[in-house]
């Protein structure tokens, strides 16, 4: 079983240069949602507006999936991720 | 006068007689604009037992007064008639140039009447209007006859809505194509311009609009700018338009396929439908609306005849369509793009009577002979083209399925009406089982099966319920207004969505692109200062929500005229049954009637209507509506 996570999130948008799928592998410092997204957004700078406020609180304007459930009917950022969990991250649905 | 011009058209085929009138003062005042005028002249001047291609129908294009301002996005026009797949109120909103030209042009309503004995084309040129013969363009598809006319009028400038041979027809899903590639699309309005003998109509205007408090109104039009440019969402639209809505809905059990009897898009389509593949397949550039700093409008290449075209625009509606048509080609969605823009069809009535006809096919309702030889089973490419060509020319089984959904389902019988995905004739768009409150939405829109007039967008918003575990009681009032996953509160919601829709509307900005779909762009705040600032008037926010209740409460009278109630609020049998395959993925599985019935009484009582989905006349006088509520005395009084 493989350590690590795949992040599913089309990075072009917010303007960083990665592929639309990442692995990305656990360890003690990284282990939930928000683990993740400290981590990216201390290699990205540009993400970090994107998933926390002024004062580094976690404030995600995204939609988060854990292996396609949403995180707000899990443990919110706060959900531990396992070897082999798959990330999604969406806007969420409007318009036509 | 500011913001308005002040000035309707009046343009009676009939008598070829063309009037103007004044835009009355309590109309403005009371309905501000575009769509919320249109429903009130509809309401008068149309009687509710009148035919959709009664000669007398009306049709009213409306253009609000943020509309050709300094306002962000202040393009979108309404067309209000009745509708002729709905038979009640029907409304189609666009974008594009042309509503911004008719004000510059002199005109804040265009009220259509009568019937051309010939075809014709009206020429609106600043202030001066002008029946012309259509002879020359008409049976041209959209495309070739707007460029016909554009040679005719010597003048690249003009801005045109245009219907196709599809509207010539009177197939009652044909659309009115806007600027070549916009669409008023949803209410049937090309077979009502068709029945008119009306080609298109071409306007070039220069005169200005005047502004209350310039200073004032360039500061608050700067900031709602800003709001957007810097919009968490905007990124997104830029490279994606409305086409993540792809990935958005999966996750919610949402892709709606093969006519909504499949819940799930299989795997191996999704991975050549999704919104990353679509673009790297199709996509070529983006263009967007009059005054529009985002430009969602995402331009495409299709392969026709052995030929590359460039062509625009895609939105999440077709490629919806596609899926719920069985397929999932990237390649195939441009090609249906350009195929009912060209012949002037609504993408997504079409596919509902083609996805019906489908599974009445592989049901046996239809057979081999109706079809001609057409084996019309989903995800079968060159048949959904040979049948959309047969609808648009009214051949064979298209002069059936031409009638729309619901009509089609009679002529055929058998039973075929349980392959209607439809709400009070309109056509569906979504899974209703994503979220309560959509279902509601849905369920209750005044045209009925309708996502764009009331659906309460935050209850898909997952991230903002993670961050605040009050939202629905700090916003609306209700604990659980904001959760998908439960019929309470949905009430509160759904109103308020729906009286938003209602202002965005009647001043003419863009729903794509206000606070109820993102936090961070302009709200009602912002619209309360623009409009106050433009015309000089101050507006509250209270103000605007009375005039969105109001427009609401117009658009249901008219329904209940013409003989809807609670029964018409309801979702295709589909969903309450439970041998119909459900998403793992999705907040409701089968739908429990008596909550639905429920939710539906919660909301009646908020709205102040009676349990039959009437409005009472306590609350139309308090709404100021005291002709409506006499009007609905009678009615009741009839059927005592």
């Amino acid at each position: 079983m493989s350590e690590s996570i795949t992040l599913d999130f089309p990075f072009s948008v917010i303007g960083v240069n990665k592929p639309a799928k990442s692995t990305i592998s656990l360890n003690n410092n990284i282990k939930t949602v928000e683990d993740v997204f400290r981590h990216l957004t201390r290699l990205h700078e540009p993400m970090k507006n994107y998933f926390f406020d002024e004062k580094g609180e976690w404030n995600s304007i995204f939609n988060i999936f854990v292996n396609k459930k949403s995180i707000l009917d899990l443990k919110g950022e706060k959900t531990v991720l396992h070897p082999g969990d798959v990330v999604t991250v969406l806007f969420p649905y409007s318009g036509g | 006068m500011y913001g308005w011009v002040g000035k309707i058209v009046r343009v009676d085929f009939t008598k070829k007689k063309i009037t103007t009138e004044d835009l009355p003062k309590d109309l403005r005042d009371t309905f501000i604009g575009g769509r919320g005028i249109n429903s009130k002249i509809l309401y008068d001047e149309v009687p509710p037992n009148m035919d959709p291609f009664d000669p007398q129908a009306r049709v009213i294009i409306g253009a609000g007064p943020f509309i050709g301002t300094l306002v962000p996005t202040a393009c979108r026009g309404t067309i209000t008639h009745k509708g002729p797949f709905t038979f009640a109120f029907c409304d189609s909103n666009f974008g594009g140039y042309f509503s911004p030209e008719m004000k510059y042009a002199g005109f804040d309503h265009i009220i259509l009447q009568g019937r051309s004995a010939e075809p014709v084309y009206l020429w609106i040129d600043d202030g001066t209007v002008e029946i012309r013969s259509a002879e020359n363009i008409w049976g041209l598809d959209t495309l070739t006859a707007a460029q016909a006319l554009e040679k005719e009028l010597e003048d690249p400038e003009i801005h045109t809505m245009m219907i196709g041979p599809a509207g010539e027809n009177l197939v009652r899903t044909a659309c009115v194509m806007v600027d070549y590639w916009r669409a008023a699309g949803w209410a049937g309005t090309g077979a009502v311009f068709g029945s008119k003998n009306l080609k298109a109509i071409s306007v070039r205007g220069t005169q200005g609009i005047k502004v209350a408090d310039p200073n004032r109104f360039e500061a608050i039009c700067k900031k709602a700018r800003n709001m957007m440019l810097h919009g968490p969402r905007t990124p997104l639209y830029h490279r994606y338009g409305r086409l993540s809505n792809i990935e958005s809905l999966r996750h919610r059990g949402g892709d709606g396929v093969e006519n909504y009897r499949i819940p799930d898009m299989p795997e191996s389509g999704f991975e050549t439908f999704n919104s990353e593949n679509i673009r790297q397949t199709i996509y070529t550039h983006r263009e967007g609306c009059f005054n529009c700093p985002i430009g969602c409008g995402h331009c495409f290449k299709v392969e026709v005849d052995g030929g590359e075209i460039h062509a625009s625009k895609i939105e999440y509606a077709p490629a919806g369509d596609v899926k719920a048509l069985g397929i999932y080609n990237p390649k195939f969605l441009a090609r249906w793009v350009y195929e009912v823009n060209k012949w002037g069809l609504d993408t997504t009535g079409t596919q509902n009577v083609i996805a019906f006809a489908m599974e009445c096919y592989e049901n046996g309702l239809i057979t081999d002979k109706d079809t001609e030889g057409i084996e019309l089973t989903f995800g079968n490419e060159e048949a959904t083209l040979e049948i959309l060509y047969k609808i648009v020319n009214r051949e064979g089984i298209g002069d059936i399925l031409a009638e729309g959904t619901n009509l089609a389902a009679k002529k055929i019988g058998k039973g075929a009406e349980k392959y209607a995905m439809t709400i009070k004739g309109g056509r569906l768009h979504l899974d209703p089982r994503i979220g309560w409150g959509l279902m509601l939405a849905h369920a209750v829109a005044s045209r009925g099966a309708d996502h764009l007039k009331g659906t309460p967008w935050i209850e898909f918003w997952d991230f903002a319920a993670i961050k605040d575990s009050n939202l629905g009681e700090r916003l609306f009032g209700h604990p659980r207004a904001a959760d998908a996953s439960t019929p309470e509160g949905k009430e509160y919601t759904v109103k308020w969505y729906q009286e938003s829709k209602g202002i965005i509307d009647a001043l003419g900005f863009c729903a794509g692109q206000d606070s109820s779909t993102s936090f961070d762009y302009p709200g009602h705040e912002e619209m309360a200062e623009m409009l106050s600032a433009l015309v000089g008037k101050e507006y509250t926010v209270e103000d605007l929500k009375i005039v969105g209740e109001r427009i609401y409460n117009v658009e249901q009278a008219y329904n209940v005229r013409c003989g809807l109630r609670r029964k018409d609020d309801s979702i295709p049998e589909r969903f309450f049954d439970k041998d119909t395959p459900t998403s793992e993925n999705a907040k409701i599985k089968t739908v429990d009637r008596k909550k639905f019935e429920s939710m539906k009484d919660k909301y009646y009582s908020l709205r102040g209507w009676d349990t039959d989905a009437i409005p009472t006349r306590k609350r139309l006088e308090e709404l100021g509506l005291h002709d409506i509520a006499d009007d609905l005395d009678a009615l009741r009084k009839e059927h005592v």
